[in-house]
């Protein structure tokens, strides 16, 4: 099975209607479908972004150094 | 030049002023009867505030004749409905602000005032700046070049007003593309500044990564004008940058001589109506012969800008929104089917998205180390019909949202400046030139800009007004 299959499998209402009750959320139906449909739509990219290694070693990119990035004009 | 004030860009205005051949209030009756005049078909006004715009724009008279004007003297400028406004309600285009009006006035509308400019209206915008074109409580903001179209959003008044001579001058705010969108499908100059060049203290928010606030207008000039009375820490928005302010006119009438533009291939491009992507190739024709060299450019993570962007706009869109789950049907339905996507993200995804978002600018700095601006379509279809928000890509027509925001997201993620300029019309309808720039080299993006902007007349386009004159009454703000 393929990441892409394997994300969409996750995807599934079921499994969106689980993660509310554990984060204590609640939504009309429809819109656990919608979203379900949606996750689906960026399933590909998702497992893409999921796969890009991200290091703890030496350097581990952090949030904070997006805004460093910035206020130096481009450089680090 | 016209002879209509209101179709007057902010530096034509101050020249004017300045020798004396028009005055702040000639400008506010004229922006007012285009107002009056178009504004029921258009729709992009929420909240006009004429009378103590006519009241300011006597006092700014007074301070041209005593030689104390201020950078932005006497012109008339509108806010997109997030922006909080003292004393003048500040609906974030919703039902449930309806009536809100803030004791305070956020960052960059005091300083427009403070700068000399008259504010005329609270201007049109989806619900808290994502809830799509069909707004419930206000009804859509209709494309002065179409009024069966969008004017794409979620700045939608903003650009609508700029477009139709409503103001010169108008603040958008931009999480995935909402300046530039609008700006694109409108025929006008939107800037989103570099993230945390403008500070955001007293907008409403969506996203606080993403999130960015700047200028809708009608030149590249009266950008570079309008940047430098919004831009600089505040001292409250944490994100602001402390960098100190540039003088941003010089870059105007620099030649790009030498320039280097990137030109990329893939990603950006794709999904595009052919017609749109040649008259992007032809502005970057029209700039080669103004002596910029074109460089074509691989961004080989752009493509996952998609999933990171939105990863964490759906995250932070929940923090910021989380009680609007409650009655989630009542909002607009563009906004509630992104606030419901919201709860799905989990802390690995949000995370993951966060920590690629600087690898993602690493490798946008290994483009930028051999040009000096990128440049791609501002959007690469023309403005949707409202009845379906279908976007024609030459082959099918599908779902707006996805298309439109492929080429602005990316820089939004990016945090880089980036400013959308009108190139030329598809179908009689506007399509754009989108110009990234290093962070906080607006200067860069503004020199490219301008050299267009001589080179050419697309932004001199105007939607032909005999399709907006109404015979219709106001009603502004239901």
């Amino acid at each position: 099975m393929t990441d892409i299959e394997i994300a969409q499998e996750i995807y599934t209402v079921a499994a969106f209607e689980a993660m509310l009750r554990v984060g204590g959320l609640a939504l009309p139906p429809h819109r656990v479908e919608q979203s379900a449909a949606g996750y689906h739509g960026l399933a590909a990219g998702l497992a893409e972004l999921r796969s890009v290694a991200l290091p703890f070693l030496v350097e581990p990119p952090e949030p904070a150094d997006a805004n460093r990035w910035i206020e130096q004009g481009g450089r680090i | 030049m016209t002879d209509d004030l209101a179709d007057f860009t902010a530096s034509e205005l101050l020249e004017a002023y300045e020798a004396g051949s028009a005055s702040p209030r000639d400008a506010v009756d004229a922006c007012i009867a285009r107002i009056e005049a178009s504004d029921p078909a258009i729709n992009a006004v929420l909240t006009p505030t004429f009378e103590t715009a006519i009241e300011t724009a006597g006092q700014s008279a007074e301070r041209w004749q005593a030689g104390k004007a201020r950078p932005l003297e006497g012109v008339p400028y509108g806010l997109k409905d997030i922006i909080a406004t003292k004393g003048v309600r500040t609906t974030g285009g919703s039902a449930l602000y309806r009536t809100w009006v803030p004791d305070t006035d956020a960052t960059l509308a005091a300083r427009l005032a403070d700068a000399g400019g008259i504010r005329l209206a609270k201007l049109h915008t989806f619900e808290f700046a994502c809830g799509g074109a069909a707004n419930k409580t206000f009804g859509p903001a209709r494309n002065p070049w179409s009024l069966d179209r969008t004017t794409g959003g979620s700045s939608s008044g903003s650009a609508a007003a700029v477009a139709a001579g409503f103001v010169p001058i108008a603040i958008g705010t931009d999480t995935g593309g909402s300046i530039r969108i609008p700006a694109a499908y409108c025929g006008i100059t939107g800037l989103k500044p570099t993230y945390g060049r403008v500070p955001r203290t007293g907008v409403m928010g969506l996203s606080w990564t993403m999130d960015h606030a700047g200028p809708m207008v009608r030149s590249v000039a009266d950008a570079a004008k309008v940047l430098a009375v919004i831009a600089g820490a505040d001292g409250h928005d944490s994100y602001a940058s402390q960098r100190p302010v540039p003088d941003y006119a010089d870059s105007l009438e620099q030649p790009v001589v030498g320039i280097r533009i990137g030109r990329p291939a893939g990603y950006l491009l794709e999904r595009g109506h052919p017609d749109v992507i040649t008259a992007y190739e032809e502005a970057l024709q029209a700039l080669a012969e103004a002596g910029a060299v074109i460089v074509d450019v691989e961004l080989p993570l752009v493509h996952l800008s998609e999933p990171a962007g939105w990863m964490i706009i759906y995250a932070e869109m929940l923090s910021m929104h989380e009680g609007h789950l409650v009655g989630i049907d009542d909002r607009d339905e563009m906004g509630a089917g992104l606030l419901a996507r919201g709860p799905f993200v989990t802390a690995r995804d949000y995370l993951k998205a966060m920590r690629f978002r600087p690898l993602f600018q690493r490798s946008i700095g290994e483009a930028f180390e051999d040009i000096d601006v990128l440049a791609t379509p501002g959007t690469t279809t023309v403005a949707p019909l409202l009845e379906d928000m279908l976007a024609d890509v030459g082959t099918e027509r599908v779902d707006w949202l996805s298309v439109a925001t492929r080429t602005s997201l990316p820089f939004d993620l990016s945090g880089q400046p980036a400013m959308c300029i009108p190139c030329g019309l598809v179908d009689s309808l506007p399509v754009s030139l989108q110009l990234i720039g290093r962070p906080h080299d607006e200067a860069g993006v503004f020199r490219v800009g301008a050299a267009f902007q001589r080179e050419t007349n697309h932004h001199l386009a105007r939607p032909p007004l005999s399709l907006v004159a109404s015979t219709g009454s106001a009603s502004y703000g239901r």
